[in-house]
């Protein structure tokens, strides 16, 4: 009797063995997500509103409406217009975390792929399948360099990538912003008569149009579908992906086993760089059309939130931006009831902070999961 | 009734999967240097652990001094008189000594203000006590492993040991070190302690231990006197075969030179000439020996001929061409393979799985790639073919590298490094930190090489393995090549001279 029992109780901790390490990957999010929403909620209480009716219509405004409304994307579209943005540059950081590198400069990338989108963008006057084919080209290529210098950088001159692609963003910045747009790619420079601050308008013909009329979702989301495909396979199929793994989990091991470690970190950072550029150019050629005076949206910092909550993987990334760029177009609803939409941030950044602190969250679970004190250490020498 | 220091009725404990302890009873005595002898998972740690408090076992029960213990955990067996020294150290490098061994434990005055005189003088005391010399005001981190080592076990001390748990002191030791360990061991037991001794080095506990527990698979095998019984007779009961001790080679004269290595000069990481000005030459059909104390050279000199570190001064020649490029990418298309000292920390990619592992560097070969992909079958195939040649168990390729226990680790890193098929191999501790039976699997595997005509090198700091395998030896003593013997003619005791430094052959007599 006693054997049979702790046969079937030696079965289900065989099972949590095996699992334990796959379910945590996917639940730690979760958490983090649930955690996000409770201290936000919390704090929204502190404001004196009720957070009930804020996240009821939070999710109105991400996903709910009726079903004629559902299926014309008029509630989801902008959301899922955020989600695809954030999912390229989420994917940027989420590559360059996969070779052991730590992009911070998805944000410059994402400047400088915005840029040449808006100049190429009203420059070039052909039809669409050449436009844009052009475009993205030359906005991956010149993202991709961007990004591949912290790289070179890194492997040349043994400079830490977290300092150099901090630099390179305010590099990106201050050429771009207060150089570019108000000099040489200025709209006074082609209409003198305009009273608008940055570059003119793109071409109808490398526009990204809305799909509907009801809402802005526009290609952007295929774009993003089609790197998240992109970035999977290259990961998990390729020999590419394999040594930018291998470098990254244990770069002493890559190189004493003949791998170009050098290599394999400048082309993820090149790859990173791309995605970034291509998210810069989606907003440029669909939403705003131009690169305006001002445009510092920030979704290059929010890619790293992604890639840290998506578990650095291309359909982790792809879910946690899909996700929190559906909280975002729902945030407009709850500032029906005076709630600023910046509250949504809280709510990433302390899922965030929550998946950083994984290691905490996963030795909690795995202790439930086996309702004995254990630490990691012991838990190692349990193995031999 | 005597008073045992430890005493264990029917300890049982189940881990998913395996029976890590079955039913073990045993009784140490007081004052006794216990040792507990057995391969990599067979239940040595576990019982430690159990009897620590760390976890609680399934059934059965223990005493300590007579006294049954129950609901253990760390901090009552420290009240109990039980102190654990772990394999790895757990002090804090930026702190004394003497901060180390209080840690926990402070002097305060005033309330807040930590009394440092008091403290020095503590350390002093109880340190002089059993005669374990220590500097209390050094930093911890500015010290050797063997320091570091005593530093742990006086913090066991000043807890109030009276049994010391020692988990596999000797594998992070150099021989010195281990001497002196020894030395400690034996004050302690003068000092009436009661010390529990784990290894799976069978010299090691023949010299030290008054009587010798043998486990297998979870199961007590045996207990053995020290003085009743012999390294031969502890390995049968341990792997439950005889182990073969000599391993037979085929009669070969030494071919083609292969590898030839001219007044190389190499540096440390730190800037200095790590190996100053050395020549040898390896051929085919034979292995050469590189015997030395740790940290004479061996690392540099290793990394310098496999790439991984550049070369200063001199020439290394593979087959009569001069090497001109120090990647690790070169030295491998040139036919050399190596099997790294740290598996963990260089042999493997630890997240990765098994067979991701077994082509390591090969990923570009157009049997593992299709184009730029992966060619997951052959890859797949691969892997379950080497998981069963090489018996690394489970057998499950797609199992991840970190699970496996350091035998079968060393296993993956070795059928990967021999499927090469490299003229050359270099064998940086293959067998570090392996039990008897992995280790004459390594061993095997060696000679194969050599009797099919490659050239083996093997660098080690156990004089008796080099001993074993070698066809010829070379010593090397702080940077430089100070003798050359052919295996036949060499003695541990003039190995033992040369590579303390205390005897040096003329450049005539190292010439062959």
């Amino acid at each position: 009797m006693r054997t049979k029992a702790l046969d079937s109780s030696n079965e289900i901790l065989n099972w949590w063995n095996r699992e334990k390490e796959r379910l945590s990957n996917f639940l730690v999010p979760i958490i983090a997500i649930i955690v996000g929403f409770l201290v936000t909620g919390i704090m929204i209480a502190l404001s004196g509103k009720d957070p009930f009716a804020a996240y009821t219509l939070l999710f109105k405004g991400a996903i709910g409406g009726s079903f004629q409304e559902i299926i014309t994307l008029k509630v989801s579209g902008e959301g899922l217009l955020k989600g695809a943005i954030l999912t390229l540059t989420g994917l940027s950081v989420a590559v360059a975390f996969n070779v052991g590198l730590f992009n911070i400069g998805a944000e410059g990338q994402f400047i400088i792929g915005a840029i040449v989108a808006a100049y190429l963008g009203f420059k070039l006057n052909m039809s669409p399948w050449i436009n844009f084919p052009i475009i993205f080209i030359a906005v991956a290529v010149i993202s991709g360099l961007y990004g591949a210098l912290a790289g070179w950088l890194k492997i040349k001159r043994g400079v830490h990538e977290v300092i150099t692609t901090i630099m390179l963003n305010w590099i990106a910045i201050n050429l771009v912003e207060n150089w570019l747009v108000v000099g040489p790619f200025s709209i006074e420079k082609y209409q003198p008569t305009s009273f608008l601050a940055g570059t003119p308008y793109v071409k109808d013909a490398s526009r990204l149009k809305p799909f509907f009329s009801a809402t802005r979702l526009n290609a952007s989301i295929i774009i993003a579908v089609v790197a998240v495909i992109f970035v999977y396979i290259l990961l998990s199929k390729t020999v590419l992906g394999y040594e930018i793994r291998a470098t990254g989990k244990n770069p002493k091991a890559a190189k004493y086993a003949g791998i170009n470690t050098g290599r394999a970190m400048v082309t993820a950072m090149f790859i990173a760089g791309a995605l970034a550029g291509i998210s810069g150019a989606c907003m440029i050629l669909g939403t705003e059309g131009r690169y305006p005076g001002v445009f510092r949206p920030g979704y290059g910092f929010d890619g790293i939130t992604m890639a840290l909550i998506g578990g650095s993987g291309a359909i982790g990334t792809f879910f946690a931006a899909i996700f929190f760029g559906l909280v975002r177009g729902g945030a407009t609803g709850m500032q029906l009831m005076g709630i600023h939409k910046t509250f949504t941030d809280i709510i990433q950044g302390v899922a965030t902070l929550f998946v950083a602190g994984q290691v905490g969250i996963k030795f909690l679970l795995y202790r439930i999961g086996e309702k004995r004190p254990l630490t990691k250490e012991v838990a190692k020498s349990a193995n031999d | 009734m005597a008073e045992y220091a430890v005493e264990l009725k029917n300890i049982t404990k189940v881990f998913p999967g395996v029976v890590a302890n079955d039913k073990i009873s045993l009784k140490i005595e007081k004052g006794e240097v216990f040792a507990i002898v057995g391969e990599n998972g067979a239940g040595k740690t576990t019982l430690m652990n159990i009897i620590y408090g760390l976890y609680t076992q399934d059934s059965g029960d223990i005493y300590i001094f007579g006294k049954k213990v129950m609901h253990n955990f760390p901090g009552k067996a420290i009240e109990m008189g039980i102190g654990m020294v772990h394999q790895h150290f757990m002090l804090i490098p930026k702190f004394t000594v003497a901060e180390n061994i209080i840690l926990g434990e402070e002097f305060v005055r005033n309330g807040i203000v930590l009394d440092i005189r008091k403290t020095t003088e503590e350390v002093k005391k109880i340190s002089e006590k059993y005669g374990l010399k220590v500097e209390p005001n050094e930093k911890v981190g500015n010290l050797p492993v063997g320091i570091q080592q005593r530093v742990e076990i006086l913090k066991v001390l000043f807890r109030g040991a009276k049994i010391l748990i020692l988990d596999e002191p000797t594998a992070v030791l150099t021989p010195q070190e281990i001497k002196e360990l020894f030395e400690t061991i034996n004050a302690l037991k003068n000092a009436g302690k009661t010390v529990i001794f784990i290894s799976h080095k069978l010299k090691e506990v023949l010299e030290i231990a008054d009587r010798i527990a043998v486990f297998k698979n979870g199961k007590l095998m045996g207990i053995e006197d020290a003085k009743g019984t012999t390294e031969r007779g502890l390995a049968r009961l341990m792997v439950g075969r005889d182990v073969v001790f000599e391993i037979p080679k085929k009669e070969k004269t030494p071919g083609d030179v292969i590898l030839e290595v001219k007044n190389l000069v190499v540096m440390s990481d730190k800037g200095i000439s790590a190996i100053k000005g050395i020549s040898f030459k390896l051929r085919r059909d034979e292995i050469l020996g590189i015997a030395g104390v740790e940290g004479n050279g061996q690392r540099e000199l290793v990394e310098a001929l496999t790439g991984l570190r550049p070369v200063k001064e001199g020439k290394i020649l593979i087959r009569g061409q001069e090497v001109k490029k120090f990647d690790p990418w070169f030295f491998r298309k040139s036919g050399v393979a190596h099997i790294p000292e740290d598996r963990r920390d260089r042999g493997l990619v630890l997240p990765f799985t098994v067979s991701y592992n077994l082509f390591l560097g090969r990923q570009r070969e157009s049997y593992f790639s299709k184009g730029m992909f992966l060619n997951r079958k052959n890859v797949d195939d691969f892997g379950n073919g080497k998981v069963l040649e090489y018996d690394i168990r489970p057998h499950n390729s797609n199992l991840v590298a970190d699970s496996l226990s350091g035998g079968n680790q060393q296993k993956v890193v070795v059928a990967r490094e021999v499927s090469y098929d490299p003229d050359i191999l270099i064998a940086a501790q293959p067998t570090r930190g392996l039990d008897v039976g992995a280790s004459e699997f390594v061993h095997h595997k060696l000679i194969e090489q050599r009797d099919s005509g490659k050239a083996v090198t093997l660098i080690s700091f156990e004089l008796e393995e080099i001993m074993m395998l070698s066809d010829r030896i070379v010593v090397l003593y702080g940077g430089e090549i100070v003798g050359e013997l052919p295996a036949e003619k060499a003695t541990e005791e003039e190995l033992g001279l040369l590579m303390l430094g205390l005897k040096r052959y003329e450049k005539s007599e190292v010439a062959l």
